[in-house]
């Protein structure tokens, strides 16, 4: 089985029917993630941009390759930023791959953490789980707290935008979701370019790997050798992994389901947008000050659950990697 | 055939009717989107030829979190 290039092949799109030989596996999905980026203007002049970093293949490769793109622009700046939600054997192991990704790339690098900015970590919410003081969810608290810390650090850096590490599968698996939990609002924010909030605390997010799918980011990582982590952490549960699962088991049979499905959200994304009420005005946390929905946002009612201290923090602590 | 195939950090010898790469992941009853495969160190597509006493890893590749 040949590349059209004529050397041995080492992936066949089923979705396109085309097979690829490395060099040229690596030179289309380039091609496809500068596409994503052009297409839908994610990068700007003037830029300061902090890319999300956990050191899975889906970020080391997000970063990888902004760094590669938009290294020599004197007017762009990447900065790598990792949440360290305190998983122990999970991610020290993983902050230890993103120290040395930073490192071989040159990238300025900090790590922002869950126990000394919100006074818990994963693993102390986890053991109140367990003792039964507590019934939470792990994926709630850590989705929310990293979102928030992710953002502050990226504003506090300076940014102009936040780079995740979100691929074709997280992202039809997140429309998806929206769709069974029939939450309108919250698909009428995702997309390409997502809605922008009027606040000026919201650092934009952009998501370069969107449009390719998770088998071929891990193809990309294993072939550039990123030298990822490639572990799962402990405490994943609850229904995006059932839909993961389902999507999967459709695209096996009919490949290019998930291209279809994201493509045709896409479309209707503008009909979508335009006849869901405008969200609520945004206005600022009584306790903490970040912009929220209500009078206490999400964050300090989290910590509020755990009976942790909810003050206003002048300044997030970080450690800056290199 | 037999063939030595790592999975989920166990590895095994195994003896094996399919004769390709995507034939060995369906006798296994394991989803091609959510892996890649190497035989004797090399990443293959499904499509790839397999025989007796090849070496094959099988990655998964999906993430959770």
């Amino acid at each position: 089985m040949n590349c059209a290039c004529g050397s041995k092949a080492i992936y066949t799109r089923k979705y396109e029917g085309n097979s690829y030989c490395a060099p040229c596996f690596k030179d289309q999905f380039e091609k496809r993630v500068k596409k994503t980026i052009r297409e839908h203007s994610m990068v700007g002049k003037n830029e300061v941009i902090v890319v999300g970093l956990s050191g899975g293949k889906d970020s080391s490769v997000s970063l990888t390759l902004m760094k590669k793109i938009f290294g020599s622009r004197p007017d762009v700046k990447i900065i790598a930023v990792s949440i360290d939600e305190g998983i122990e054997h999970y991610r020290d192991k993983s902050l230890d791959v993103t120290k040395s990704l930073t490192q071989k790339l040159g990238v300025e690098h900090y790590i922002v953490g869950f126990k000394g900015n919100l006074g818990k970590s994963i693993d102390d919410i986890m053991a109140a789980k367990a003792a039964g003081t507590k019934n939470l969810n792990s994926c709630t608290f850590c989705g929310v707290f990293r979102r928030y810390l992710l953002n502050r650090a990226a504003r506090e850096l300076g940014a102009t935008k936040v780079c995740t590490g979100h691929n074709m599968d997280d992202e039809a698996q997140a429309v998806l979701i929206n769709y069974l939990k029939g939450d309108l609002k919250r698909l009428a924010r995702m997309g390409p370019m997502p809605a922008l909030r009027s606040n000026d605390k919201f650092v934009p997010r952009i998501k370069p790997l969107r449009n390719t799918p998770e088998k071929e980011v891990a193809l990309y990582a294993l072939i550039s050798k990123t030298g990822n982590y490639w572990g799962e952490c402990p405490y994943v549960s609850g229904i995006r992994f059932e839909v993961r699962d389902f999507l999967n088991e459709v695209e096996a049979k009919h490949a290019g389901t998930k291209f279809s499905f994201l493509r045709t959200f896409d479309a209707m994304l503008p009909v979508l947008r335009a006849s869901v009420e405008n969200a609520p005005e945004i206005t600022e946390c009584e306790n903490c000050g970040e912009p929220c929905s209500g009078e206490v946002c999400k964050v300090c009612e989290l910590l509020d659950k755990l009976g942790v201290d909810v003050t206003k923090q002048e300044a997030l602590v970080h450690e800056l990697v290199g | 055939m037999k063939l030595k195939i790592t999975w989920q950090d166990s590895e095994k010898e195994m003896e094996i009717k399919a004769s390709t790469v995507g034939g060995l992941l369906k006798e296994l009853k394991i989803n091609p989107e959510i892996v890649l495969v190497s035989v004797n160190n090399e990443i293959v597509p499904e499509g790839s030829a397999i025989k007796e006493n090849d070496f094959v890893e099988i990655l998964k590749v999906v993430s959770g979190g």
